[in-house]
């Protein structure tokens, strides 16, 4: 009797937790309902990794715009995204996809952040990138994705809980404040860390779904751009410099293939190191310099055509 | 670990209702199957590695048995314990081998060994093979005569991940001999798998959360973090291992095995040797067995004997974790003092009066630890030497965490603070004999803490790459 009243008691209150949590947002609810909200009258759309969702602020876009970047997201889940919600928008013009020095040899689902697929397959639907294991838990429950501290906040504000507060209303991360002191030691962590998940295999499947999704759009009509946003000296100088230039080609190869316009502003000189908030993502003044930088070069021109 | 909570449990139970239901004399095919089908699951490398060095073990076995105190028993022994510890090392160290003959041969890429992969478990069957092999050849033990029998004492599912290392008898006795089913220990083996997951996904994930990256980047770390992260690394990697040592004991026991306990509150030791006598037991009692013991013997006229032995002990339990120059003097450093104590104790004689207070002497044992799995934990001796020296250096710097890690310090700190009160590791708490209506309460609430408060992201244990 004990161990049956112990594991209903249990079982209710982990469920209700489960559904609590399945309340909560995140960044990855949020920008999927803003994009949605937006999607009548959106005209441009901005999809990569963290150095989108830091670094683009569409507030200074001269057109109506959303970012849905999100960290680590991969151009597996840019090009669905793209290819999802593109129909959807019967004002879309410009898709603007950013990348970072590392984009076009990584995938989610072979590097350190695998787990991400499961926030991807759980808030925005979207298939994995990679195999992910039937009897994982995380797969089921959505209490199983948030770290501790989340669920315990979560549970404080019974469920009425953001757990991305600083993403705005436009998918911006506004939270990015200031400098990091150890930008030259964070600099050599970051460039090594992200060259040890490269592997230059993934290069042909990602050009591959790129050139897909760029097909796709300009069969609507949509423009599309590829951005390589800034990094600071210490990044870049640190970074493997052949993959850096393999990297760099690239991408002037698969737009110039494609037809879409190519954006480098990795080693710009406008930027310095008190733009940046950490090694390689801008900080709300280097957003706001880069976001005016692509109104002018890419938006602008783009609306005029 | 909770991730794969669902994968496990329902192995588990299938291969437990698989087993039970099967005739005794034929349940060691059920060890045999479920051990193979966990271990291809992973790969069949692993499988084939498996296979191989219990198959070494089983004919070795049998040879040296039937030629007794013959040079060809000693022939047979020694093959059999080169072809185990040549397959080890070929899978665990050939980046050291490819790095030896370059450094011989003077040429870069002479050799690549880059596509072979450390098989699931093998360094800690591979151990479990070599100790058969030298208990039979001492004739010790009998040579084990069913082939099934011992491929399932090497391939019991639940100590392929991370051990422990078990005396192969010790195991074949209880599967020749199978106690009865009863709910009392299933019940039993439930209660520890659980408070093995509690320590691993509430405790040592928690401190991980905190300290990894402290370690993983010595350059951009100091004062304070460093401090912290030396002081909970042993917290970590105890509440780990004895973690999934509890899960693996736990887990035989449902199938009414008893394992090698790994671990006996080895943070209340009060010296370096007394400490190893309680820090994975399977392995520093195999090290002293078939290590120390025989070259001990062996050198028992030379002046220098005793110290040699026990150098070369603690060089193979430090080598064993890897091809790291830091898991070599992890060994060496530790049995230097442990040498040193030895030496002391000689010299004082053994009903001498402690030389310290015991509470000092147990501060000063953990400390020590604590400051030499600073090495364990690095990557190179050079990022070991970066901890310790950042430590030193900026000991100002203050400990600025984010609030998320201050909830994680927090609740470690409270459940430690709780189990150093109650003065009992987790899986001791006498719940046996309290009413089922206190020992489901106390089951529920572990429970609930542990999916509410764990950690769902960390899929591997420490000990697992070892």
């Amino acid at each position: 009797m004990a161990a049956l009243v112990g594991l209903v008691v249990l079982v209710a209150g982990l469920g209700w937790v489960e559904r609590g949590m399945r309340r909560v947002d995140n960044s990855y609810t949020k920008k999927r309902r803003g994009l949605e909200k937006r999607a009548a009258d959106l005209e441009v759309l901005v999809l990569g990794p963290s150095g989108a969702m830091y670094s683009i602020d569409p507030a200074q876009f001269h057109a109506v715009t959303f970012n849905a970047g999100d960290v680590s997201q991969s151009i597996h889940y840019n090009a669905a995204i793209a290819e999802r919600y593109a129909p959807r928008m019967p004002h879309l013009r410009l898709v603007i996809f950013t990348f970072s020095l590392a984009s076009m040899e990584t995938t989610m689902s072979d590097g350190p952040e695998a787990w991400r697929q499961l926030w991807y397959l759980h808030f925005w639907d979207l298939p994995p990138e990679g195999p992910l294991r039937r009897l994982d838990v995380r797969r089921y429950s959505v209490l199983a994705l948030y770290p501790p501290y989340a669920r315990v906040s979560a549970l404080v504000r019974r469920f009425k809980y953001d757990a991305a507060p600083l993403i705005d209303e436009n998918g911006w991360y506004r939270g990015a404040i200031g400098t990091d002191p150890n930008l030259e030691a964070n600099g050599l962590v970051r460039a090594a860390t992200h060259a040890s998940v490269m592997r230059p295999i993934h290069a042909v499947t990602n050009a591959a779904k790129m050139s897909h999704v760029i097909e796709q759009l300009k069969a609507r009509g949509i423009a599309t751009a590829l951005v390589l946003l800034p990094v600071s000296r210490a990044y870049s100088r640190n970074f493997d410099q052949a993959a850096k230039s393999r990297n760099v080609a690239l991408l002037e190869e698969l737009a110039s293939k494609s037809g879409a316009q190519f954006a480098n502003y990795l080693d710009d000189p406008r930027f310095q190191n008190s733009d940046f908030f950490d090694a390689d993502h801008l900080n709300a003044t280097g957003a706001k310099q880069i976001s005016q930088i692509i109104d002018a070069d890419i938006v602008g021109p783009a609306a005029r055509r | 670990m909770l991730s794969y909570l669902i994968a496990y449990a329902c192995f588990a139970i299938v291969s437990l209702t698989i087993f039970y239901l099967a005739p005794p004399r034929h349940r060691w095919l059920v060890l045999v199957v479920s051990g193979a089908a966990f271990l291809a699951s992973v790969g069949w490398v692993h499988l084939v590695a498996a296979l191989a060095l219990a198959s070494i073990g089983y004919i070795a076995g049998l040879l040296i048995e039937r030629w007794p105190d013959t040079t060809r028993s000693k022939v047979v022994l020694w093959l059999g314990i080169a072809l185990v510890v040549g397959a080890l090392g070929l899978c665990k160290y050939h980046r050291s081998v490819e790095y030896l003959v370059d450094l011989v041969t003077q040429a870069h890429g002479s050799v690549s060994f880059a596509s072979i992969i450390l098989p699931l478990g093998i360094s800690y069957y591979a151990f479990q093979v070599i100790g058969y092999q030298l208990e039979v050849y001492w004739g010790r033990e009998q040579a084990e005569r069913h082939p099934g029998r011992f491929a399932a004492s090497v391939l019991f599912f639940p100590k392929l991940v991370a051990g422990p290392i078990e005396r192969p008898h010790r195991f074949l006795e209880q599967l020749t001999n199978p106690p009865p089913f009863a709910w009392s220990r299933i019940a039993s083996g439930l209660e520890q798998i659980g408070w093995g997951l509690f320590k691993k996904a509430v405790i040592a994930d928690h401190i991980g959360l905190i300290i990894d990256h402290t370690f993983d980047n010595p350059t951009l770390a100091s004062g304070a973090p460093l401090f912290l992260a030396i002081c909970l690394y042993p917290v970590q990697v105890y509440n780990d291992f004895s973690g999934y040592t509890d899960i693996a004991l736990g887990t035989a026991r449902l199938f009414g095995f008893e394992l090698t306990p790994n671990f006996n509150r080895p943070f209340s030791a009060r010296s370096i040797s007394d400490f190893w006598r309680r820090w994975h037991i399977s392995l520093s009692s195999w090290t002293n067995d078939y290590v120390y013991k025989p070259l001990a013997f062996g050198l028992r006229s030379a002046p220098a004997g005793p110290t040699l032995a026990v150098l070369a002990g603690f060089f193979v339990l430090g080598a064993w974790h890897g091809p790291r120059l830091t898991f070599v003097l992890f060994g060496l450093v530790h049995g230097s003092v442990v040498a040193i104590e030895a030496f002391i104790r000689r010299r004082r004689g053994s009903d001498a009066a402690p030389l310290m207070h015991p509470r000092i002497a147990n501060a000063l044992t953990v400390g020590f630890y604590a400051l030499t799995c600073v090495f364990f934990r690095s990557a190179t001796v050079e990022d070991a030497g970066l901890v310790l020296g950042r430590a030193v250096t900026t000991a100002s710097a203050g400990l600025h965490l984010p609030l998320s890690q201050l909830f994680e310090l927090g609740l470690v700190l409270a459940i430690l603070f709780v189990l150093f009160v109650a003065r009992r590791p987790l899986s001791r708490v006498p719940l046996a004999d309290r009413s089922a209506w206190v020992r489901w309460t106390v089951y529920c609430a572990i429970a609930g803490t542990l999916f509410f408060l764990g950690i769902y992201n960390v899929t591997e244990f420490v000990y697992e790459h070892f």
